[in-house]
């Protein structure tokens, strides 16, 4: 435990100082400013507007965080032999992958914090005298609870993420399988409902049975997204939630359970 | 007891359909104190043998023993320090903070890291850059950082991958004399090098390696013939063992 929270520790100083996380920042805040000015020319739902698009927001920087500096700063130690000194002392290749996603998960919960807080701000700032075009039941407990869910919909990515640089020998081969991978988890249950719903693919059972093991594949990304009881301050049934939750650890459990498999029997040429 | 044992080990690498035999059953002894200087044409094998010594890669066959523990089934990496060839640190971190990670990671305490960092960095002429983030390091600055991390939890064997490599006269001088430090403290140096010089000066033995196979295992002395450099020998085992191979 001791090793892994050493990775995590060195993985997080060394991400944190990256100019490209400031960059990322930066961005997310310029993108909160635009949230007023994009929510005021709408006359109706501001506050749905307001909600949408802050926590959008901090959903892009949490994707460009492990698309674009996680991906690359994991492949770097592969590429460019950083892990030699790590590996080279008493440091299993399971305390690296544990450690390396502790580190990366704590960047991505510092971001959500920060971008979560600064999104909660415009989204205060952007209905403040608007009072009634906020929807009736908003609260910012569930506010914060769609941001929780959403962190938790980032972890799993980067769990994704993390298995791809394991398992390719190129940063954009494991970028490309990542994006893929969240294009499809995105996706995937609105695509089986309408297969499984519509008449029209009722005589292919092959297309079928692709969906439903893609189903089964890839993580359902979409049951993480509570934007719109978020914004409207819908009840939420905690059984679900619980069981959302519980989904979203078991499946970063199993990718890094596969990291690690992998990765062992890996040699580092 | 060897402090490191090679015993029969083999390597093929596949590219595609093509397969390149990287050691064909080197068999080598490094003793306990002994500085090695192990040499050979690029792509002899060399670095092949470092990371399998390493436990980086597996062999198809033969066992690797570090004092007797045997590499990838044993713990035994807090026996030993490495140095790779171009060491890549974390560049937003201090040197400073390198070491403390370095330190930890092999399980130093904190006062243990702290008396070692003050002492290795002083060794090392890198008290004044302790501080700075390594990314504003110059290469020789790296490499010697990449020696630091290597030293701070006193090892008694040491794995240095081309030490001298892209360094200026005076860094060389640095770390050729740390390298004789640790002969006089009684540690294990095995080391891997171009600079025939270098080796000639510091070695008590030394290993040749071309194409996967050991030439030469012993003092430089045995194979120096009168009035010859290292190099000249070199030079003229490796040229034999390539007509022998091509005839």
């Amino acid at each position: 435990m001791h090793k892994i929270l050493l990775i995590a520790w060195v993985t997080f100083k060394d991400s944190i100082r990256n100019k490209a996380l400031y960059g990322i920042f930066f961005f997310g805040l310029v993108l909160f400013a635009a949230n007023i000015i994009i929510t005021a020319m709408f006359s109706w739902e501001l506050g749905k507007v307001a909600v949408d698009v802050g926590l959008s927001v901090v959903s892009f920087a949490g994707l460009v965080i492990i698309f674009f500096l996680s991906i690359n700063l994991v492949s770097n130690d592969l590429d460019r032999k950083t892990i030699y000194l790590i590996l080279s002392r008493p440091v299993g290749k399971l305390q690296y992958i544990l450690g390396k996603y502790t580190g990366l998960g704590l960047i991505l919960l510092l971001s959500s914090s920060v971008l979560g807080a600064c999104a909660a701000l415009s989204v205060e700032m952007a209905t403040h005298n608007v009072k009634g075009y906020v929807p009736m039941h908003f609260s910012w407990p569930t506010f914060f609870l769609g941001l929780t869910f959403l962190t938790l919909s980032l972890l799993v990515v980067l769990a994704i993420a993390l298995l791809w640089v394991t398992v390719t020998t190129h940063p954009f081969t494991a970028l490309l399988l990542s994006l893929f991978s969240y294009f499809i988890g995105q996706n995937v249950e609105t695509v089986k409902s309408i297969i499984i719903t519509s008449q029209m693919y009722a005589e292919n059972p092959m297309l079928t049975r692709v969906v439903e093991y893609a189903s089964w594949i890839f993580p359902n990304l979409a049951a993480f997204d509570l934007k719109t009881t978020a914004a409207y301050g819908l009840s939420v049934d905690a059984g679900y939630l619980m069981w959302v939750a519980a989904y979203g650890f078991s499946y970063i459990g199993v990718c890094l359970v596969m990291s690690i498999l992998i990765f062992q029997r890996r040699q580092l040429a | 007891m060897a402090a490191i044992d090679f015993d029969d080990i083999s390597k093929t690498f596949r590219h595609g359909i093509r397969r390149q035999r990287a050691l064909k059953g080197m068999s080598l002894a490094i003793h306990r104190g002994e500085i090695f200087g192990f040499l050979g044409p690029n792509g002899a094998g060399k670095s092949t043998a470092i990371k399998i010594l390493l436990n980086f890669i597996r062999p198809d066959s033969g066992t690797v023993r570090v004092e007797g523990l045997v590499v990838g089934r044993d713990r035994f990496q807090h026996r030993i320090g490495y140095l790779p060839e171009t060491p890549c640190f974390y560049e937003n971190l201090s040197g400073l903070e390198t070491l403390w990670f370095a330190g930890k990671a092999s399980g130093m305490d904190g006062q243990g890291i702290k008396e070692n960092t003050h002492q290795v960095l002083s060794r090392l002429d890198l008290k004044t850059a302790g501080a700075w983030p390594v990314r504003t390091y110059s290469k020789g600055m790296k490499q010697r950082l990449g020696l630091a991390m290597a030293l701070i939890h006193d090892p008694q064997i040491y794995i240095l991958d081309e030490p001298m490599s892209g360094l200026d006269p005076l860094g060389r001088r640095l770390i050729t004399d740390v390298i004789l430090d640790l002969r006089k403290q009684g540690k294990t140096v095995f080391f891997s090098s171009h600079i025939l010089s270098d080796v000639e000066r510091l070695c008590d033995r030394i290993g040749i390696l071309d194409k996967g196979e050991l030439l030469f295992s012993g003092a430089a002395s045995e194979i120096v013939q009168d009035g010859s450099s290292l190099e000249d020998a070199f030079v003229r085992l490796i040229e034999e063992h390539e007509k022998a191979k091509s005839a």
